[in-house]
């Protein structure tokens, strides 16, 4: 089920607030789990049970590291880690593993691709962050395993993220109580992040699409897909995190904030300070530290950088085109620590954001092609190989509510700019109103009455 | 507090319509769904679709957004284009795909396999390709170029050129506009004239046609266009919407000359093509163009050779006595995905 769909807000949100509304205070979390089961199994009900044995496995050695002593303790962690590890593996990358050794000329005979659960990288990323929390004794083992599958399952974040660890939410699984205050913000939330995604983020999905279909697109059409697809991206993904966070409030889960103006960033560290920040977070405190962080002189730093953005490009998809874009962001971090390491002077804050921003568009021209063939098609039409004009067939494709929409997204994403320069228009910014989030989300609901349901980006995450 | 239940209350209103109006063919489709479409996610598509369906939703304000749209941006849609004077075009016809090359030469591999099955069935296949309207009507595109429609004809004017084929060439001589303004299909104009040409060279083929057939003209009435249903303008009030347009209908009367018992034989000409031929009166034209009856087996949404793979691959019997087969298909459907049967067909044929 996705969250912008009549079945989710006319059906599912309906009968899941009478229901948590109706039940004692002990029978919520089994409420919230219930309904994030029949959310996940609204996909396909056969994945459910690899989803519960995750969750009730990581539980069970949750329990045993907490339990264990001495090298103990380390046996029960790697059972914590290595089974969620597998089934991510085995689900996500062995089609890509065997299809890379048929290219190579070893084709492997009568296979036939395995379908990847969705959301089963931000299940698994919990699991793990959950047994080595319990490890590093940040969190203690949590007893009740409705308590705990309600964390891992909670249909907020269960198939988009954020990745949302358990240390979190784990005072409010025990115990919470009703807050009105919070409940309007979380629905708050929800009905902006829903706008963002509808009237911005979907709006601007089937210029993408017609962009990456051109068989030789000009500088123009090349320049105006990759912004469109910049936007997409941002407010598709940031509107499901709102989203998720607000439904996270209206139950009394805090969730991690995801995104803060990425793409005000003035250097690419910024950048990933600012995007999908539960994830970069992540990444940084059970990879990055785990290979050694910066503890071990420049040159291993920058090893252990790169192997992470590797690591962390190839989680977003099984294709190396991924593994290439995490390179390429590797690449830049390097070159901007090596920059500061250098004692070079600090690059003035325009023309670094120009450049950061311009960056991370090249690498999105990648992360958003399905193959070799599409991102070099792109790439020649970025370097001009095609003319510099808008093409007939692009222009043909362009209608004008995706033009106006993309100066809306463009205004929108350097509106917390004005932030300092106008105080009167801060607070609308920064935090708009209930009553502007209920408009919007009205208007976005009329439009999504006379669209097909678009699925949201990330569940092939 | 009421904030909150302002949008509770909007949610639940939408929840009791779901209740109210779709609960029935919701228990219906749950009831008798098999287990597996439980279990496959099968099931939840058609949920969704039941529960979008009981949602309520305003035509007139549809209409009205749609007709704002249109006029105040010319946006039309992401399905049409909106051109000049309130002519409208499927975007089809001017988007370009990298897949358009690949699919326009699969079916151009396919040509001489269909030429030959009907050549083996000793009956004459005319080829009768539709132009596209936006090359037709160029100058009502407003900023863009028909491009891709004169990449495709020139495609596919190389190939016929290749096989030995009994072509209709409507694009020379096309009687411009020949088109609807808010439709995608030709006009009466654009069908008679397509009729008389196909006549002519089925006719000189075969010989005049024998039977008698007269046309005659119903009253003029408005006809709301394909394109302007798309664009969701229908619903939209006369000041935002385009212009209306009339037509008479025309039906052919044939009088048969019966044999023993006043029967008359099955027609010996299969009319196998695409919406054109299901609109503006094509086949009575033709009818009375050939003097012969015409069978209709035309499928809207057939595409390139869809209503003509149907009786290859699925009703060969209707085959028996037809001597002429009269394949009508937009050309740009040459470009479009493959379909099942086309893909059959290719494996079949190349064997791959």
């Amino acid at each position: 089920m996705v969250f912008v769909s009549d079945s989710f807000v006319f059906v599912f949100l309906p009968l899941f607030l009478i229901a948590y509304a109706s039940v004692p205070a002990f029978l919520r979390n089994s409420t919230i789990l219930f309904f994030s089961l029949v959310f996940y199994g609204w996909w396909r009900f056969d994945f459910l049970p690899l989803l519960v044995a995750i969750a009730c496995w990581s539980w069970l050695t949750g329990l045993w590291i907490a339990k264990a002593s001495g090298p103990e303790r380390r046996w029960a962690l790697l059972a914590g880690i290595v089974p969620p590890l597998v089934s991510l593996i085995c689900f996500k990358y062995v089609n890509l593993i065997v299809e890379s050794v048929s290219s190579l000329g070893a084709p492997v005979k009568d296979w036939s691709s395995i379908p990847l659960p969705i959301g089963l990288s931000f299940f698994v990323f919990g699991a793990i962050s959950y047994s080595v929390d319990v490890f590093r004794k940040t969190v203690y083992a949590e007893p009740s395993l409705i308590n705990y599958s309600t964390y891992q399952a909670m249909f907020g974040h269960l198939v988009a993220g954020p990745v949302v660890r358990y240390q979190s939410v784990a005072e409010r699984l025990k115990s919470r109580v009703f807050d009105s205050a919070e409940f309007a913000e979380g629905l708050r939330r929800f009905m902006l992040g829903f706008a963002q995604k509808v009237l911005i983020g979907d709006t601007l999905a089937p210029l993408v699409d017609a962009g990456y279909a051109l068989p030789a697109p000009s500088t123009c059409d090349a320049i105006v897909t990759v912004t469109a697809y910049t936007l997409h991206l941002y407010f598709d993904f940031a509107g499901y995190s709102s989203m998720a966070i607000g439904l996270g409030l209206m139950v009394g889960l805090k969730f991690p904030e995801n995104f803060d103006n990425p793409y005000l960033s003035t250097s690419l560290a910024d950048f990933w300070r600012r995007w999908h920040i539960s994830l970069s977070s992540w990444l940084r405190d059970y990879l990055y530290i785990p290979l050694g962080g910066n503890r071990a002189g420049s040159f291993r730093s920058y090893f252990n950088l790169m192997v992470t953005m590797a690591l962390g490009g190839l989680w977003h998809g099984a294709s190396w085109t991924f593994m290439i874009w995490g390179i390429w962001h590797g690449i830049g971090l390097i070159a901007g620590r090596a920059w500061n390491a250098m004692r070079m002077p600090p690059v003035p804050a325009p023309v670094g954001h120009v450049v950061t921003l311009v960056f991370v568009m090249t690498g999105w021209t990648l992360f958003r092609a399905q193959d070799w063939q599409t991102a070099a098609i792109m790439f020649s039409g970025l370097a001009g190989q095609h003319g510099l004009a808008m093409s007939n067939g692009f222009a043909a494709a362009l209608r004008p509510i995706e033009v106006v929409t993309l100066f809306v997204g463009i205004a929108m994403v350097y509106l917390p700019a004005l932030n300092k320069s106008s105080p009167w228009l801060a607070p609308v910014i920064a935090r708009p109103p209930f009553a502007l989030a209920t408009i919007l989300w009205l208007w976005s609901l009329w439009v999504m009455q006379s669209r097909t349901v678009i699925p949201f980006l990330y569940f092939q995450f | 507090m009421i904030k909150i239940l302002t949008v509770l209350a909007i949610i639940f209103a939408g929840f009791v319509s779901v209740v109210v109006r779709g609960g029935d063919s919701l228990y219906e489709i749950l009831r008798t769904a098999p287990l597996k479409d439980y279990l496959s996610g099968s099931l939840s598509g058609r949920v969704d679709r039941a529960v979008f369906d009981a949602i309520p939703r305003g035509a007139g304000l549809n209409g009205f957004s749609a007709g704002l749209l249109y006029k105040g941006l010319r946006d039309a849609g992401p399905q049409v284009w909106a051109g000049c004077n309130d002519w409208l075009y499927s975007a089809e016809e001017l988007r370009v795909d990298r897949r358009d090359a690949e699919n326009m030469a699969a079916r151009i591999r396919m040509l001489p396999h269909l030429v030959q099955a009907f050549a083996e069935r000793k009956i004459l296949l005319v080829v009768v390709p539709v132009p596209d309207k936006a090359e037709q009507v160029e100058a009502q595109l407003c900023g863009i170029a028909a491009d891709p429609s004169r990449v495709r004809a020139n495609a596919w004017a190389q190939a016929a050129g290749a096989t030995k084929l009994h072509q209709v060439n409507l694009r020379d001589q096309w009687p411009r506009p020949g088109y609807w303004r808010t439709d995608t299909h030709w006009d009466s104009t654009g069908a008679q004239f397509a009729a008389e040409a196909t006549a002519k060279l089925v006719n000189g083929v075969l010989g005049a046609g024998t039977e008698r057939v007269s046309l005659t003209r119903g009253a003029r009435h408005e006809r709301p266009g394909d394109l302007a249903r798309l664009a969701g303008l229908q619903d939209a009030p006369k000041w935002l919407a385009p212009a209306a347009e009339y037509t008479e209908a025309a039906r052919a009367s044939i009088q048969r000359s019966g044999g023993l018992l006043d029967d008359a034989a099955a027609p010996s000409v299969l009319l196998a093509g695409s919406s054109f031929s299901q609109n503006s009166d094509f086949i009575e034209y033709l009818q009375a163009a050939l003097a012969r009856e015409v069978a209709q087996v035309s499928e809207a949404g057939g595409g390139f050779a869809g209503a003509l793979l149907k009786m290859l691959q699925q009703k060969p019997d209707m085959l028996a006595g037809a001597k002429v087969v009269i394949w009508e298909w937009s050309m740009r459907s040459l470009v479009a995905p493959l379909s099942d049967a086309e893909r059959q067909m290719l494996r079949q044929t190349e064997g791959h």
